[in-house]
């Protein structure tokens, strides 16, 4: 489905990501973890193009992703990431609907199935209630599941989550990857906690001062070793049924 | 007001439907409006008899044929179609800088367009123009400015907002202490007073031939940025939301600030800066209808026209027979109308938190 080769970003004094590569099959529920600026983010941003790598290739569904343009992209592959904070006023409904706009030409209004497909995608995170309420007037939690929305109104293969998790209560952060993970999609997200990552993720890939240097299932790769390398502090890794239990000293 | 706001809202084609007949309407009562008041029926009239050649207008005096058909067909019209292309470019700007406190000259255009037309009146090097000189200088001076801001701003490929903003208001210092420069240098205590009547924005010696320029890029300008609607949204939501909606980001921000500082310096070289209007029209409109572009720029474009229209009305009549520079008028309604959205609407630029 989507394929990193040796991707490296630079600046033009430091080197952010240096030479990663990942993976991610059809179907699969990948995570990026790492500690902050091990270049977590700056991959995702490489994938869905707002950077552009400095070199290596990006293939999705076969073909080069960096050649493609915005649009292409857009009918492929969703985000949700973090925005600043804008200061003018769209209504649920307007923003779950951008999520059509690549489908659409210029000059063509939302139809019927547009608006069947807001109000599905509005179900799906359990927001329906809210299609008329003011986009700026919600909490954190209740931007983030209309941001989902608006990925899922997208109906792309895949989706990216670019720590858009990171400011929500911990409630909040696990009904959204349950969400993502229910959705069937192909899923790629960065995430810092790692008993979610362990929880969610059929895979995970952990990155170190902006290089690949961990991956496989979580079960595998999620150890006191790992922890305290990345980290610098003492955690013990419990096994139990197949679940991952984390406790830090 | 807020059940006719939400009326407005889900019923878009209507509204404009309704905002057609009232500018229309505005249109007649304003042609007849005036020190010499004019029946509407004899409005009717001769506009029908010099537009289509039918009906008899025999038994109406020349003098009032010449006023309708002469002075204030052109006028009224003159003031609709500034009145769109500020409003329009006022919309491209505030959404441009995801700021909604941006004007149509926030990118140096007004002092561009004040240096070039000060240039043209107080040293008449673009005399062999003729009547064109002053709007030549003005829509030069316009150009000018853009180019220069947007080519300091530019890094790269990338056309950032904020930069754009910031070297737009340095362009814009500069250039208006050119023209103070020239002002207190003039010799001629006449040319003064002419250039600064212009520089409060009149619409008062509207002539058919001025029409031209703007009827050019009125409505082309208008139906282009709707039909980038869509765009304008995703980028309102932030950068990786547009890019990620399949926007072209630098492409849809190179076309609004081409189209904003060509209606802004069409409009600036005909009327003079008149301000104001591309701020409170927007405005108002967005806390009606919300923020989706698909509402916003056919609204805010008729309530634009029907605004400056009415404006232009009190410029005439207010101190009639002398004329009052509708850039004050809009100055003097436009800023209290602001105040009162924010004091009294609690409006604060949409953010209901």
């Amino acid at each position: 489905m989507l394929k990193v080769e040796n991707v490296s970003y630079r600046t033009k004094s430091v080197s952010i990501i240096e030479g990663i590569s990942l993976e991610v099959h059809k179907g699969e529920f990948v995570g990026v973890i790492g500690p902050n600026g091990s270049g977590k983010s700056t991959l995702l941003k490489n994938i869905y193009k707002m950077l552009v790598p400095t070199s290596g290739e990006i293939w999705l569904e076969g073909k080069s992703l960096l050649k493609m343009s915005n649009r292409q992209m857009a009918e492929k592959l969703a985000v949700v990431a973090q925005e600043s904070e804008a200061n003018f006023d769209f209504t649920v409904q307007e923003v779950v609907q951008m999520g059509r706009y690549p489908r659409k030409r210029m000059l063509e209004s939302a139809n019927q199935d547009d608006r069947k497909m807001v109000e599905k995608s509005l179900a799906m995170v359990e927001m329906e209630e809210f299609i008329d309420r003011s986009f700026l007037s919600l909490s954190g939690g209740e931007k983030q599941r209309v941001l989902i929305a608006r990925a899922l109104a997208q109906e792309t293969e895949m989706v990216i989550l670019d720590e858009p998790t990171n400011h929500l209560d911990i409630g909040s952060q696990v009904k959204t990857l349950a969400l993502m993970k229910r959705s069937g999609k192909t899923v790629l997200t960065a995430l810092h906690d790692l008993g979610l990552a362990a929880k969610f993720c059929d895979r995970v890939y952990v990155l170190k001062g902006g290089r690949n240097y961990l991956d496989g299932r979580p079960g595998e790769v999620i150890s006191g070793r790992m922890v305290e390398e990345l980290y610098q502090i003492q955690a013990e890794v419990f096994r139990r049924n197949g679940k991952i239990f984390i406790d830090y000293e | 007001m807020k059940k006719i706001c939400k009326l407005m809202k889900d019923h878009v084609g209507i509204t404009c439907m309704v905002l057609a007949g009232l500018l229309i309407l505005s249109i007649i009562l304003g042609i007849g409006i005036g020190p010499v008041s004019i029946p509407f029926g004899t409005v009717w009239k001769v506009v029908l008899n010099r537009l289509f050649g039918i009906g008899d207008v025999t038994e109406i005096p020349v003098n009032t044929q010449n006023i309708v058909w002469h002075l204030r067909v052109p006028r009224v019209l003159l003031g609709g179609m500034v009145g769109v292309c500020l409003t329009i470019s006022g919309v491209a700007m505030q959404s441009f800088t995801k700021n909604p406190l941006a004007s149509p000259y926030v990118l140096g255009i007004s002092s561009g367009a004040s240096f070039g037309a000060t240039l043209a009146m107080a040293t008449g090097v673009l005399s062999f123009l003729g009547s064109w000189a002053v709007q030549v200088g003005a829509f030069g001076g316009a150009m000018a400015a853009i180019l220069i801001v947007y080519y300091l701003a530019k890094s790269g490929k990338e056309v950032a907002p904020i930069k754009l903003v910031l070297v737009g208001t340095a362009v814009s210092a500069m250039f208006t202490a050119f023209s103070n420069f020239i002002v207190y240098k003039a010799p001629d205590e006449t040319k003064v007073k002419q250039v600064t009547f212009w520089m409060l924005g009149s619409i008062a010696s509207a002539e058919w031939t001025d029409l031209i320029p703007l009827a050019v890029v009125f409505l082309p300008g208008t139906i282009c940025l709707y039909a980038f609607s869509s765009s304008l949204n995703a980028m309102l939501m932030g950068e990786s939301s547009a890019v990620t909606l399949g926007v072209n980001v630098n492409l849809v921000r190179k076309i609004t600030v081409f189209l904003s500082a060509v209606m802004t310096g069409i409009a600036v070289s005909v009327a003079g800066s008149i301000g104001f209007v591309g701020l409170v029209i927007p405005h108002i409109v967005r806390s009606m209808v919300g923020a989706d572009h698909h509402k916003v720029i056919p609204i805010s474009a008729f309530l634009g026209a029907i605004f400056l229209i009415w404006v232009d009305v009190g410029a005439r009549m207010l101190d009639a027979p002398s004329e009052i520079p509708i850039g004050i008028i809009t100055s003097m309604i436009g800023a209290p109308v602001f105040l009162w959205m924010i004091r009294v609407r609690k409006y604060s630029f949409g953010n209901k938190s």
